[in-house]
């Protein structure tokens, strides 16, 4: 099987994912995936090429079939497509339900309402706020929980080019400061540019990665090139 | 405008229907007329006693209600999470479902005493109502805020009284409202054969006794008047919660 490794240096929390499987009944997803993760990693795919897969893999939702991710049981907090926010809760509500209610949770709770924008609206219920700030709402919750590994699964799904470019923004300007390992999984190569270190852009099963590139120093449009180029080989295939 | 004239028909020609109908029939003992219900009416209302039989039919259904709603609610959201707990009730549900409410006052009135037979009969027969609306409810609960709950290891019970209970609300309501129309009915019904000391429906068994069928009819309007408010202050809890929520307004 076409199994191929990757690996990324980086000082931060790393995480590996060695030779994983993983199928569905119908077929097969992560055949011998290997993967290092570290810092901020954008990964890029095809649809149905596993990127959502590996979020829940990472987030420990999904049993691989075999392999290993390494360090086992780190704890995970995920953004997802939609804001998944209680609509009966207030804002701050929706953050308490995943925290303790410990000072640091409340500090750190305080800290993130605050730098994504979000101090005025705690008292706020969801429905009273655009897409944009919900799906912000819902960062905050997951970097509340101070994560060892940040998933941020399609952040800009549902929302229109105004409300995307606001939470690509804030979405940038929070991952850099956040202590966790961030991968972000999109089908948006611009969004990928504009917040990982790193870029993977994973090919369907049994290929794994077909493409890994730091995106530091680097002209973007040359990436952006790149980054298309690996996609449409992919689709040829 | 339209909408007050309709109202306005709605609630006067069947009067109508009713003050011609009594005219040909020309008997008070068999049909009295709307006019005669009502002054029957202020009779029982000015009466002796009147605070205390409608206190008593009232505290007997809330009372009914409120144990149902203790027992069914709790046992039918976790049923609509698990299915082997619904399984479980499944045949319970089903037989107290289909047991008419004659069958379950007359054993009543061979284990309780008079007073007991109404809170008796209308916690069966409510019961399974509220069930399956909140087995319903929390069967529905969207499972993408049960795998985000999940994510955040949010515990069991939390996740319950934060996620599952309040998605199944709009559900309870739904069977709150039916549950509490059939608690009235049902309890005055047992309250008729039970003969309790206070009830409309000993009342309403006096009345017919004495053929004061004017008596029977007011006793009814009182019966649909409570019936009503109660109906009317659930409907307005569910919609503050809907407010609350921020589905509507």
């Amino acid at each position: 099987m076409g199994k191929q490794s990757i690996d990324v240096a980086e000082n931060r929390t790393h995480l590996s994912v060695r030779n994983l499987w993983y199928s569905y009944p119908e077929r097969p997803i992560f055949a011998g995936l290997n993967l290092e993760l570290g810092g901020r990693t954008a990964v890029l795919g095809p649809s149905g090429c596993g990127k959502t897969t590996l979020l829940r893999l990472l987030a420990g939702r999904l049993v691989p079939d075999s392999g290993v991710i390494d360090p086992p049981g780190l704890r995970a907090a995920v953004v997802f497509q939609e804001p998944r926010l209680l609509a009966w809760r207030t804002v701050e509500q929706n953050i308490d339900l995943v925290l303790s209610g410990s000072t640091p949770d409340r500090q750190r709770k305080e800290y993130w309402l605050a730098q994504l924008g979000l101090e005025s609206e705690g008292k706020t219920l969801p429905a009273r706020l655009s897409g944009g700030m919900r799906q912000r709402v819902a960062l905050a919750r997951a970097l509340a929980t101070d994560p060892g590994v940040l998933l941020v699964d399609e952040p800009l799904t549902g929302l229109d080019a105004v409300q995307s470019r606001e939470v690509a923004q804030v979405l940038g300007a929070a991952l850099v400061k956040a202590s966790a390992t961030v991968v972000v999984v999109t089908h948006d190569i611009d969004l990928a540019l504009e917040l990982g270190e790193r870029i993977v852009v994973l090919g369907n099963a049994p290929d794994g990665p077909v493409l890994l590139r730091e995106t530091a120093g680097r002209p973007r449009e040359a990436l952006r090139e790149e980054i298309l180029s690996a996609l449409v080989a992919i689709r040829s295939r | 405008m339209k909408r007050i004239l309709l109202r306005t028909g709605a609630i006067f020609l069947p009067m109508g229907i009713w003050a011609a109908t009594a005219a040909i029939v020309d008997l008070p003992v068999i049909l009295p007329g709307p006019v005669t219900v009502l002054s029957g009416a202020l009779e029982v209302i000015t009466g002796p006693g009147f605070f205390l039989q409608v206190a008593a039919t009232t505290i007997r259904t809330a009372g009914a209600l409120a144990v149902a709603i203790l027992i069914a609610v709790p046992a039918g959201i976790i049923a609509g999470r698990h299915e082997p707990v619904s399984v479980l009730l499944s045949p319970t549900a089903t037989v107290l479902r289909s047991t008419p409410v004659i069958s379950l006052i007359l054993l009543a009135l061979i284990w309780f005493r008079s007073g007991g037979v109404p809170v008796f009969v209308a916690i069966l027969m409510t019961a399974p109502i509220l069930y399956d609306a909140a087995r319903s409810g929390s069967g529905e609960c969207p499972e993408e805020l049960l795998e985000m709950a999940g994510v955040f290891h949010v515990g069991t019970f939390r996740r319950y009284r934060e996620i599952v209970v309040p998605a199944s609300l709009p559900a309870l309501f739904a069977g709150l409202r039916s549950a509490h129309g059939i608690a009235w009915k049902v309890t005055v019904a047992a309250e008729v054969l039970s003969q309790p000391v206070f009830g409309i429906g000993s009342q309403l068994n006096q009345a017919r006794i004495y053929l004061l069928t004017e008596l029977v009819l007011a006793w009814t309007v009182i019966l649909v008047i409570f019936s009503t408010i109660g109906d009317r202050l659930i409907h307005r809890a569910g919609q503050a919660f809907r407010r609350r929520r921020g589905i509507d307004g």
